[in-house]
């Protein structure tokens, strides 16, 4: 039910490839996420507050 | 395509518009020269579900979307209709082979933006086309209010090769090996095909993380499936591990890596190296001022605006300014500019006055020509003529009809032959041009205008002419 919803032409290639692309390209963002994480928890451990801290103000 | 409307009997017009046909859930039409949006039974659902989401009045508030209001079914165009909506009209629309490379890039991000506002809500985007995008002066706004639908966790993303070739590929080629790759979507309506795409961008875009994915991993995979049917279906079925929020992170990082200067592009400085002083150029705008607002109307068309300086005195005078240039780099400068002028009264967009823009598509009618989406009020010409005429060998008398087709009322500069810019483009070519000179503009200005004000610009030897259209 779920591609005859779609009035464009998705393209069966563009559909499949994306779950490689989207495997391919959370590396990077998964690992920008960590090196954030981690500042953040460096830099609570100097006693500044983290990012999402400040913004929740 | 014109019928009779269903109720209110024989009072009603219905037409049809002519480019909203594919998407079976809903259409547009006027009724009675007013723009409305039908929505049909198919689609009835998936509207619950999008307009209890309250994304749309989000949107519309942010100015991301276009507003729209409830109508009364009696408004339908057929009786199919479920629910009737009446959107806001734009002042004007525009194509993306019109657009400089920065107006496409933030039609890009702003598609990116309401795919993950979607995303948020439990929606998705059910089409990424181009066409979906208009801008009101330099703000991109999306106009497809039924775009939005229902998504299922972990399902790849329908309009993702949309998006790719409407916007990616043309943003790479226009960003990695010219700008003016950018007029290809005017040849393919449907987006430029992602294995073209791939093979006019320089081999080095394969190493990049974004282009080597999006554009040419995704066009090998499209090839590799071409024609797998069933086997393609059974794995599309199954695959539901899709992260469309990344993909989605991905491809905006993607494009905000594609980055043009307008620089070297052949107008791009002309607005520092004009043939006038500056004494002539504050002459000139005076002149301008003083003619413009002799004319009425509330829409100007400046053709061959440059930058845009004479567009903003017609602006700045309560007009709605479209600011055409046959350059991209001028464009792109403009579009800048009004950016950051956060400017809505003037619509920067790319246009050779010679092979204006066409009607295209299925039938001629999905895109209107530049002629169709006419005439303006009034128009500027200035420092335009001898471009046309000389630089493009077009007869003065055709100039004049072509003109008198796009406005009403027209103000343009007659540069004569002893101009420094046209001796410039006369300097490496024969001189055909006999009747290029005050007589023969006049004389072939004088059949589809009369001439309502004449005045000399101080400091040069060109003049500048009021003309009215005879008739209508």
């Amino acid at each position: 039910m779920h591609i005859p919803l779609a009035y464009i032409d998705p393209g069966s290639g563009s559909l499949i490839i994306q779950a490689v692309i989207a495997g391919l390209i959370a590396t990077p963002i998964v690992l920008r996420n960590q090196f954030r994480r981690a500042g953040n928890g460096i830099r609570r451990m100097f006693g500044a507050r983290s990012e999402s801290e400040r913004s929740k103000e | 395509m014109t019928v009779a409307a269903p109720s209110e009997g024989a009072a009603a017009t219905v037409t049809r518009d002519p480019g909203s046909f594919r998407d079976p859930s809903g259409f547009v039409y006027r009724r009675n020269g007013r723009l409305f949006r039908q929505i049909e039974p198919s689609f009835a659902e998936r509207w619950a579900a999008v307009e209890s989401s309250g994304i749309l009045e989000t949107l519309v508030a942010d100015g991301k979307i276009v507003a729209f209001e409830p109508a009364p079914l009696s408004e339908a165009a057929t009786p199919s209709a479920v629910r009737v909506l009446r959107p806001t009209e734009l002042p004007f629309i525009s194509y993306p082979y019109e657009w400089s490379f920065g107006q496409l890039r933030d039609a890009a991000l702003l598609t990116l933006d309401l795919e993950e506002a979607a995303l948020a809500r439990g929606l998705t985007l059910r089409d990424a086309s181009a066409y979906n995008i208009q801008f009101v002066g330099a703000r991109p706004i999306h106009i497809d209010t039924l775009s939005f639908e229902p998504a299922e966790a972990g399902r790849p993303w329908i309009a993702y090769r949309q998006f790719c070739e409407h916007f990616l590929g043309p943003l790479a080629l226009m960003a990695t090996r010219d700008v003016r790759l950018g007029r290809m979507l005017r040849t393919e309506i449907d987006g430029i095909p992602l294995d073209l795409v791939s093979r006019l961008l320089p081999g080095s875009s394969r190493l990049r993380l974004g282009l080597g994915a999006h554009v040419h991993l995704h066009a090998r995979a499209q090839r590799r499936y071409a024609g797998t049917g069933e086997a393609a279906a059974d794995r599309i079925e199954r695959t539901r591990s899709v992260n469309v929020g990344n993909l989605v992170t991905s491809l905006r990082s993607t494009i905000e890596g594609l980055r043009w200067e307008p620089s070297g592009t052949q107008w791009a400085d002309y607005d520092t190296r004009t043939s006038y002083g500056a004494e002539a150029t504050a002459a000139k705008e005076r002149v301008v001022a003083e003619l413009l607002a002799q004319t009425t109307g509330d829409t100007v068309w400046d053709l061959g605006a440059n930058t845009g300086r004479f567009s903003r005195i017609a602006a700045d005078g309560g007009r709605r300014v479209v600011a055409f240039d046959i350059d991209p780099g001028a464009v792109e400068r403009n579009y800048r500019a009004l950016k950051a002028e956060s400017r809505d009264d003037i619509l920067p967009l790319v246009m050779d006055l010679a092979d204006p823009s066409p009607a295209l598509g299925w039938r001629h009618g999905e895109r209107a020509s530049l002629r169709e989406r006419g005439p303006a009020d009034v128009g500027l010409a200035l420092a335009l003529i001898h471009h046309l005429a000389i630089g493009r060998n077009l007869p003065l008398v055709g100039i004049a009809e072509e003109l008198a087709g796009l406005c009403r009322e027209l103000i343009i500069e007659f540069v004569p032959r002893d101009d420094v810019m046209v001796r410039q483009l006369l300097a490496t070519r024969e001189d055909v041009f006999a009747d290029y000179g005050p007589d023969g503009f006049r004389a072939a200005f004088s059949g589809p205008f009369e001439l309502v004000d004449e005045r000399p610009v101080e400091g040069s030897t060109r003049v500048l002419c009021l003309f009215r259209r005879r008739g209508p």
